[in-house]
């Protein structure tokens, strides 16, 4: 069988929730796994696919929200709450935090469903970003030092005799490394470039009109 | 002399009858009872006064008998021996006889005689022969005897009386020691008495050297107190008094007295001296205050603390010692209250007892426990108040904090149906009905599937059905949760129970000031209870009670509980308040009916509903002046003799 291109992870102390959920997801077609205890769950050896966390707030080992906490610095999955009893304060501090969905037992299947689906799908598209963002970094590894020195002022604006007096070398060499840092940043336009620099968070330190 | 002179005159004639002769005349004129002797010591004439005061005839001779010894006939037979010995042996020796006894009377009664006689001798010193005479001495011999008689007496006297007596001299000698006093220091009496001070204990010298002093200037009766040294070397306490002995110009002559022996006592006195310092130093130490009081509220023992009272604190509004006391040391939202409390126990005679803030020396208001107790007399009449502060402030507030949680824990037991413990029991039921609806969906899915997936559908059947069981059966265990089973139930005293809820209750009524009589009646039947369902109800009535009564400004009136058996056999608990009252006495009994900003209105109704589980019942009714009484009845345990 192949491995599925997501994973629906469930934890709750109850084991007939655990089943009752699985079931469910199977039946829509979703891959699940089921875990006891947080604990379970971090020894799990995730597989690299979209996937999503379906969390109890009462667990044996630890408040969830508390363990939403824990996670929160890490790379987990988005989380969706499920809860015996839910109070407002609790909802409002887990989706806060990021929670997708903050839901009461016994909830309604589809709504569940929706969530889960909601949460594979920012998972998708944190996945993207993240893998874009990792793209983008490799490209930056491919700079130079002196390419590294070029591109925030490029991104800044400057006129390229700006740029170069600013780098104390000529026009001419400046206009070489320009063309470099495009090709090798696989920028369309300078305006991509400025776009991959922000998600870079590469600083704009340089003003056009401040140097004039 | 005449006796000698004749003898010797008579010497010069032929020995015989001459003398003889001669010697009858002597022997007639000698004073006393004259008579005469051969040297051989045989009587030859017994003068005329003899022969009258023995009744012999004149005419009869020879008094002396056959053998010249017929005088001793005469004699008392108790003397006879003594005497006969006496004179052979003067005859023997030619000593003067000098000797006394007892001679017969012609009345046949015996008087005392003292007989001199001397022997006559010759020119060549030969003795001639004896003369004698016998003065009656017998007025004489009565008196010592009667002095001796009473000298006897007077020594058994002072060696029976249980003292050591002594005398000496006006310098201080000792002239005289009893029976007792040598052999309480050992001596036989034989030897020179020891200075009065020898025996004494080194320590006590100089006291007595200066009563001693002080006596002999004054002329003055001496008392001292020392220790005497006994003759196994122990010392003894002895409490000694003496007088002076004047002569007729007034001046001492000698100290005669006594000592008796106090060591006993002195070592009483002295366990008792260390015992009052010992207790007092431990009543100064203990972390208490100590006081006592008399019955008219007047001070007869503080600790040092409460002593510290100046004139100006003492000027109360009642000017007593107890209005400024508890001016000055009781927080004065506390004063009211102490003041009607130990009131009322000086009237009653109750004791006292009583939570509330003192005034420490520094100024700060700690909570301590104050109680007192009444001692009495023999008749029942009060002789003095017995009380103590400890200071409870640390205990009492952990207690308080003991009791939040007490409170939070009763609440929820209280509200086992309803608020606390709903959200576990959601939580119980919750689960498995979330497993049902959610698997129900999965069903749903397996069987809408195209094609429908029915082993799967089938397989979330199974659980829903098991999940859905599990559900009731937790139902069904809450249910059993509160019907508590009657096996629970044990004799118990109820005023036990009622004893039980005032402790867990105490540190609450203290905090809320409320104060809580009881009237139990003794030797109640037991009750077939549920102790801790009694526990409840009891709390239930009493927190009521409390919260009826309870004021902010620590002025509340007492709470009452009462304990009795009524005319059925049954036991009756009241629960009495004269707080607010209530107004509809059954509407209380119903569920979530209250009068209070925070609670379910629920203590009552599942009050009732225990007391009913018990076969018994609860009521309310107004309370006379003011406030409500609350009664619950249940039947004694059954067997039990009425």
């Amino acid at each position: 069988m192949n491995p599925p291109d997501h994973l629906v992870l469930i934890v709750d102390d109850d084991e007939r929730i655990c089943q009752a959920l699985t079931d469910l997801l199977e039946s829509q077609g979703l891959s699940a796994v089921a875990f006891r205890s947080a604990g379970g769950y971090l020894a799990y050896a995730r597989p690299d696919v979209p996937a999503c966390l379906i969390l109890d707030v009462q667990l044996p080992d630890i408040n969830g929200l508390e363990f939403q906490r824990q996670i929160s610095e890490g790379d987990h999955p988005p989380v969706v709450f499920v809860t015996g009893h839910g109070d407002i304060p609790s909802s409002v501090r887990a989706i806060k935090r990021g929670a997708v969905d903050f839901l009461t037992k016994p909830f309604r299947g589809p709504e569940l469903i929706e969530a889960i689906h909601a949460a594979l799908a920012q998972d998708r598209r944190l996945r993207q970003e993240k893998a874009e963002l990792e793209e983008l970094r490799q490209r930056l590894c491919r700079l130079t030092p002196r390419e590294r020195e070029v591109l925030p002022l490029m991104v800044s604006g400057l006129l390229n005799k700006q740029a170069a007096a600013e780098l104390g070398i000529s026009e001419i060499t400046f206009q070489v490394h320009r063309g470099k840092v495009m090709q090798k940043m696989e920028a369309a336009s300078l305006a991509d470039l400025v776009r991959m620099a922000e998600r870079l968070r590469i600083p704009v330190t340089h003003s056009r009109r401040k140097a004039s | 002399m005449s006796i000698s002179s004749v003898v010797e005159d008579g010497g010069t004639d032929a020995p015989g009858r001459g003398v003889g002769h001669e010697a009858r005349l002597i022997v007639n004129s000698m004073p006393g009872l004259g008579w005469s002797a051969d040297p051989s010591g045989r009587f030859v004439h017994f003068g005329l006064r003899a022969r009258e005061y023995a009744g012999i005839p004149a005419d009869a001779d020879g008094i002396g008998g056959e053998d010249g010894f017929g005088w001793t006939h005469l004699l008392h037979p108790d003397d006879v021996d003594r005497a006969t010995g006496a004179w052979l042996r003067c005859v023997d020796s030619g000593d003067p006889f000098e000797t006394e006894f007892r001679i017969r009377r012609c009345d046949g009664s015996h008087r005392w005689f003292r007989a001199s006689a001397q022997a006559a001798c010759d020119g060549q010193g030969r003795t001639t022969g004896w003369y004698g005479t016998m003065i009656d001495i017998e007025e004489q011999r009565q008196v010592q005897e009667a002095l001796g008689r009473s000298e006897r007496q007077l020594r058994l006297l002072v060696d029976t009386i249980p003292a050591l007596a002594w005398s000496t001299t006006s310098d201080g000698e000792v002239s005289y020691a009893s029976r007792r006093m040598l052999d309480y220091l050992g001596l036989s009496g034989e030897e020179p008495f020891p200075m009065p001070v020898d025996a004494m204990h080194p320590d006590d010298v100089p006291a007595f050297r200066r009563a001693w002093a002080a006596a002999a200037e004054a002329g003055s009766p001496l008392a001292f107190t020392c220790r005497l040294r006994r003759g196994d070397g122990d010392y003894r306490w002895h409490e000694g008094r003496a007088e002076p002995v004047r002569d007729q110009s007034g001046r001492v002559i000698q100290w005669c007295g006594v000592n008796i022996d106090v060591d006993e006592r002195q070592k009483v006195e002295e366990a008792l001296r260390t015992s009052a310092q010992q207790l007092r130093l431990l009543i100064e130490t203990i972390p208490a205050l100590v006081w006592c009081v008399t019955p008219e509220g007047e001070p007869s023992y503080l600790s040092k603390q409460l002593m510290g009272l100046t004139q100006a604190e003492l000027e109360s509004p009642d000017g007593t010692w107890l209005g400024g006391a508890i001016q000055a040391f009781v927080h004065p939202d506390d004063a009211p209250a102490l003041r009607e409390s130990l009131m009322h126990s000086f009237r009653t005679g109750d004791p006292f007892r009583m939570k509330y803030r003192h005034r420490r020396s520094d100024g700060i208001y700690r909570w301590v426990e104050g109680r007192a107790l009444a001692l009495r007399a023999g008749d029942g009449r009060i002789v003095q108040w017995y009380g103590v502060l400890v200071d409870i402030d640390d205990e009492t507030r952990g207690q308080e904090e003991l009791r939040r949680a007490q409170d939070r824990l009763a609440r929820a037991s209280q509200l086992t149906s309803l608020a606390e413990l709903s959200a576990s029991i959601a939580h119980e039921i919750n689960q498995p009905l979330a497993a049902v609806v959610t698997t129900s969906h999965a069903c749903q899915h397996w069987l809408s599937a195209d094609p429908p997936n029915i082993p799967r559908a089938l397989a979330a059947s199974e659980r829903i059905i098991r999940d859905a069981n599990g559900a009731a059966a937790v139902v069904n265990r809450i249910r059993a949760l509160f019907q508590r089973s009657e096996a629970a139930r044990q004799p118990a005293d109820m005023n036990e129970v009622i004893a039980e809820v005032c402790q867990l209750l105490r540190g609450e009524l203290a905090a809320r000031n409320v104060r809580v009589e009881t009237d139990l009646e003794r030797n109640l039947p037991p009750a077939l209870v549920d102790r801790v369902q009694m526990q409840q109800v009891l709390v239930n009535l009493i927190r009521n009670g409390i919260d009826a009564v309870a004021s902010p400004d620590g002025a509340s009136r007492p709470l009452s509980l009462r304990s009795r058996r009524d005319d059925a056999g049954r036991i009756v608990i009241e629960v009495r308040d004269e707080g607010a009252g209530v107004l509809d006495t059954e509407r209380i009994f119903e569920p979530f009916f209250t009068t209070r900003e925070f609670g379910m209105g629920m203590g009552l109704t599942i009050a009732r509903r225990i007391v009913e589980a018990h076969d018994g019942r609860l009521w309310a009714a107004p309370n006379q002046p003011a406030g409500a009484v609350f009664t619950f009845a249940i039947p004694a345990e059954e067997g039990e003799p009425p």
